[in-house]
């Protein structure tokens, strides 16, 4: 199961999902319920839950099919063997107590970004980043609609965003 | 011992319950899953 954090909508994740070859849920997250749900305020974040529903393991950031560590946890999931868990850094985690306000701000944005009022949304997901400032979920969302060249063009210039004031 | 409560959920809680609309718009439920293993991956375009 996937879901992707994209505000904008399922027109941003077309591209790199092939819906019809697909075997597992490809789901969108636009007003941001997750990250105060379970705790994570950037991504790549990978969650196995077991078939009663706990949760198993949890690591925010670096979570990637292309990182040889998440293969080898992949691989220890379907295995069925003991996983190798590092507890991850607590700054990474939603501080407990911010997050209600903080969200309120990015769905009412939300609401009026897909009413077509861009610089009425972006204010108030501004609003919502002061509220949380290293929330990446927030950051690069607005980053992401302010640069698209930066995102869509191509791949992602992560040096772009490395010399970003914090 | 740690005494900081959290409100997020940690390895052995249970997972919260969510819903959330798939590409094609239907709502699936985390609870629709129940009796599978389950790798959640979280992602962005961006």
């Amino acid at each position: 199961m996937t879901v992707s954090m994209d505000a904008q909508g399922p027109e941003k994740i077309l591209p790199y999902v092939d819906i019809e070859n697909s075997s597992y849920q490809i789901l969108i997250d636009q007003e941001n319920r997750l990250g105060p749900l379970l705790g994570f305020r950037a991504i790549p974040n990978g969650f196995l839950i077991d078939e009663i529903g706990i949760v198993k393991y949890k690591q925010l950031g670096n979570f990637d099919v292309r990182n040889p560590e998440t293969l080898a946890i992949l691989q220890q999931w379907i295995d069925g063997t003991k996983l190798s868990y590092t507890p991850n850094k607590p700054s990474l985690e939603v501080p407990i107590g911010d997050a209600t306000e903080t969200n309120a701000l990015f769905v009412k944005g939300l609401s009026i970004y897909k009413s077509g009022d861009v610089d009425t949304a972006m204010a108030l997901w501004r609003k919502s980043l002061s509220l949380d400032p290293t929330n990446y979920i927030i950051r690069k969302q607005i980053w992401a609609i302010e640069n698209p060249e930066r995102f869509y063009n191509g791949d992602i210039d992560y040096d772009w965003q490395s010399k970003q004031a914090t | 011992m740690d005494s900081t409560p959290t409100q997020t959920v940690q390895v052995g809680d249970k997972a919260p319950e969510f819903v959330l609309p798939s590409l094609d718009g239907d709502p699936v439920r985390l609870q629709d899953y129940l009796g599978t293993k389950l790798v959640l991956f979280i992602w962005a375009s961006w």
